[in-house]
């Protein structure tokens, strides 16, 4: 549902084609299993809560759903974000399977889906690497083997291999470093100022791509 | 090298030294991201929620902001979570790899940053912003109640969400 709402939005030729190749498959984006990750954790906790009383969306939460996106950019994303707070889902798939047997205990029979699915969905939805707590090395806490791997085994319409983790693929060679400052100045509606950060950049073409 | 994204509240850490950080991270960070062996990189969603530190104090955004613009890679800025995911969605479609998430970023775009001389135009960006958010954020609630209201325990629609969080799509 999350990536069909995406999709169904873009031009014909692109959402036949998404639809032909497999929208299951497109979860192996980084960009969309962030993503999906987000906001089905977002509505989780929204309708739900993790004990007792749902959580109410703060305009904080539209910003780390931004954020979310916006790591798949990158190989290491950093939170400080505790999640270890009431109301707040679990930061590891240990926390998240505490979290989620009080929540069983306090619905009962009414758990809306598969518990360990949630549970593993909802650990691997954290960040890769959090700012430490307390006195926990007091350094960067790595939780790289955390991260989510996506069962693409069903449901593939199609032999397709998208790419993912192309991090090293995305590093800044030095030779190109001076082509970057180059480019400095390149798109005059950048020039508008702070609010043209973002509204520009929404306005789409004739070809539904965005402006690079 | 490292590609890192560090969301707002650890720049929040790294300006105040708190959270468990110290001015000793701090400096570990500046080595790392002037060697070269760490390239930290910053997004609208970043630098929004950053100047939004101007409703606190005046000090707090120069401190803030310049702890963001200071560490980040200052020619280039992760693409919006929009843009990200349309150019994602095409480059899936027509069987192309995925392209570079980020983007250019201007030198007098980064410079509306500098208050000396755009304090009054943050003031207004930061205030739109934050009244943008909160408004969608409230958009997203009243959705949240009418589908517990229905007792389904499943959201149709995701639409009215996306047009709650500012995404509007095209």
């Amino acid at each position: 549902m999350v990536v069909a709402h995406w999709v169904d939005k873009r031009p014909p030729e692109i959402k036949k084609k998404c639809y032909k190749r497999g929208l299951k498959k497109m979860l192996e984006l980084k960009s969309f299993r962030f993503d999906a990750l987000y906001f089905v954790s977002m509505t989780y906790t929204s309708l739900f809560g993790m004990i007792r009383e749902p959580r109410k969306v703060k305009h904080g939460h539209l910003h780390d759903w931004h954020h979310a996106i916006c790591a798949s950019a990158v190989s290491v994303f950093v939170t400080n974000e505790s999640k270890a707070r009431p109301g707040h889902l679990g930061h590891t798939v240990e926390e998240a399977e505490r979290q989620l047997a009080e929540f069983e205990a306090t619905w009962a029979g009414r758990l809306p889906c598969d518990r360990a699915l949630v549970a593993a969905a909802l650990g691997a939805g954290g960040a890769d690497v959090r700012v430490s707590r307390g006195n926990q090395a007091r350094g960067v806490y790595d939780q790289h083997d955390r991260v989510f791997e996506y069962d693409v085994a069903e449901g593939v319409e199609e032999p397709f291999t998208v790419p993912i983790g192309r991090g090293g693929l995305q590093a800044s060679l030095p030779c190109l470093a001076q082509h970057l400052k180059a480019m400095d100045n390149a798109d005059p509606e950048l020039e508008r100022g702070v609010e043209s950060v973002r509204d520009p950049l929404r306005r789409t073409p004739a070809d539904g791509r965005r402006r690079r | 090298m490292i590609r890192a994204y560090f969301d707002r509240n650890v720049f929040s850490a790294l300006s105040e030294l708190d959270s468990g950080v110290t001015a000793e991270d701090v400096e570990k960070l500046r080595h790392a991201v002037s060697s070269g062996s760490l390239t930290m990189f910053g997004s609208s969603p970043l630098l929004e929620e950053t100047a939004a530190t101007m409703s606190q104090s005046r000090e707090m955004y120069l401190r803030h902001m310049g702890t963001v613009l200071e560490l980040i890679e200052r020619r280039r800025l992760i693409k919006s979570g929009e843009d990200i995911l349309n150019d994602d969605c095409y480059n899936y479609a027509v069987g192309l790899p995925e392209g570079d998430r980020t983007m250019p970023a201007t030198r007098s775009l980064m410079g509306k940053f500098e208050l000396s001389e755009h304090e009054p135009h943050v003031r207004q960006v930061v205030v739109d912003r934050q009244g943008k958010r909160t408004s969608g954020a409230g958009q997203l609630n009243a959705l949240m109640v009418e589908v517990r209201a229905d007792n389904a325990g499943q959201v149709q629609s995701r639409a009215p969400a996306w047009t709650s969080c500012g995404t509007s799509s095209p």
